[in-house]
């Protein structure tokens, strides 16, 4: 696991969801708990480009 | 649980709400004030819950005809509170719901609040029973929850005020916020949610796509009838 996230996630008290995020132009890590709510992110990025990004993590398979 | 549909009443004579099973034959009708015809509303309507004066009210309420058949089968006096708890948590012991916060029915916004309790709280104890999470994690309930209930309250009873009784004190009276915000759109600041949240205010657009910390992941449809909103739960990768 991404070292940082590893940090962030003892931090929260709790084992979350976390994938890297690792575009030609963007990359990053996002937390996103149990119940939907994101913990905790490092992707950076314009609202699309982020958007778009955060959804192809989300639409892999575990 | 009953599906029900809701109905405003709102004559020249009172204002209250129907509530009725989906099927119509049974319901209740909450009065919130009646209207004397200079316009004074008077919200001590309990004052007087007689058979025949609640038959005249669900007659008046109906606007049908004084000798349409009325039946009343229970009569519940109610007063319109908007309170919030202190705290949320005790040591074992968390409040949720009605025992959290009271507010007019105005908005709607009680039953959901509540849901909302039991959704950020039933994770929580379920991770730390299980010894997966550590019980620092419980305190964020409180942290969460309690201010988005106080901000619900306070939207609740604003509303109360503009459409029952505007003769209340409006002086520190809120502005009314979006209604889709309030009931989805809490942006979580605790132990629970790391770094700064991107968003200033209290209540994020649920609509928008902010991804901020402290917000909920946007819902958007995926592949296969699935959203964003399915993924949490099966997602679980390093």
């Amino acid at each position: 696991m991404h070292k940082a996230a590893d940090e962030a996630q003892q931090s929260l008290h709790m084992p979350i969801a976390v994938d890297h995020v690792a575009e030609p132009h963007l990359t990053g890590t996002v937390l996103v708990r149990p119940d939907g709510v994101i913990a905790w992110r490092t992707v950076q990025g314009a609202a699309r480009e982020l958007t778009d990004a955060l959804l192809r993590l989300l639409c892999r398979e575990p | 649980m009953t599906a029900t549909s809701a109905w405003c009443t709102s004559t020249p004579n009172l204002l209250g709400f129907f509530r009725f099973s989906i099927t119509g034959d049974s319901g209740f009708l909450a009065m919130f004030s009646t209207i004397a015809p200079d316009g004074t509303r008077d919200t001590r309507v309990g004052d007087d819950v007689s058979t025949e004066r609640c038959i005249e009210l669900v007659r008046t309420a109906l606007g049908c005809a004084p000798d349409h058949p009325v039946e009343i089968e229970n009569v519940q006096q109610w007063s319109a509170s908007a309170v919030t708890a202190e705290s949320l948590s005790s040591g074992r012991v968390f409040l949720a719901g009605d025992a959290a916060h009271v507010m007019p029915p105005t908005g709607g916004f009680g039953g959901n609040t509540g849901v909302a309790d039991a959704h950020n709280l039933a994770w929580k104890l379920a991770l730390v029973t299980k010894g997966l999470a550590g019980p620092g994690l419980l305190a964020s309930y409180d942290e969460e929850r309690r201010p988005a209930g106080a901000l619900t309250v306070e939207q609740a009873y604003t509303r109360y005020v503009l459409r029952v009784d505007p003769s209340l004190p409006q002086d520190d009276l809120q502005p009314p916020l979006d209604d889709a915000s309030i009931e989805l759109g809490a942006v979580y600041r605790s132990g629970a949610v790391l770094g700064e949240a991107d968003v200033a205010t209290p209540l994020d657009d649920p609509r928008g796509h902010s991804w901020a910390p402290g917000t909920r992941v946007p819902h958007v449809p995926l592949s296969a009838g699935r959203s964003t909103l399915d993924v949490p739960a099966t997602v679980s990768r390093s």
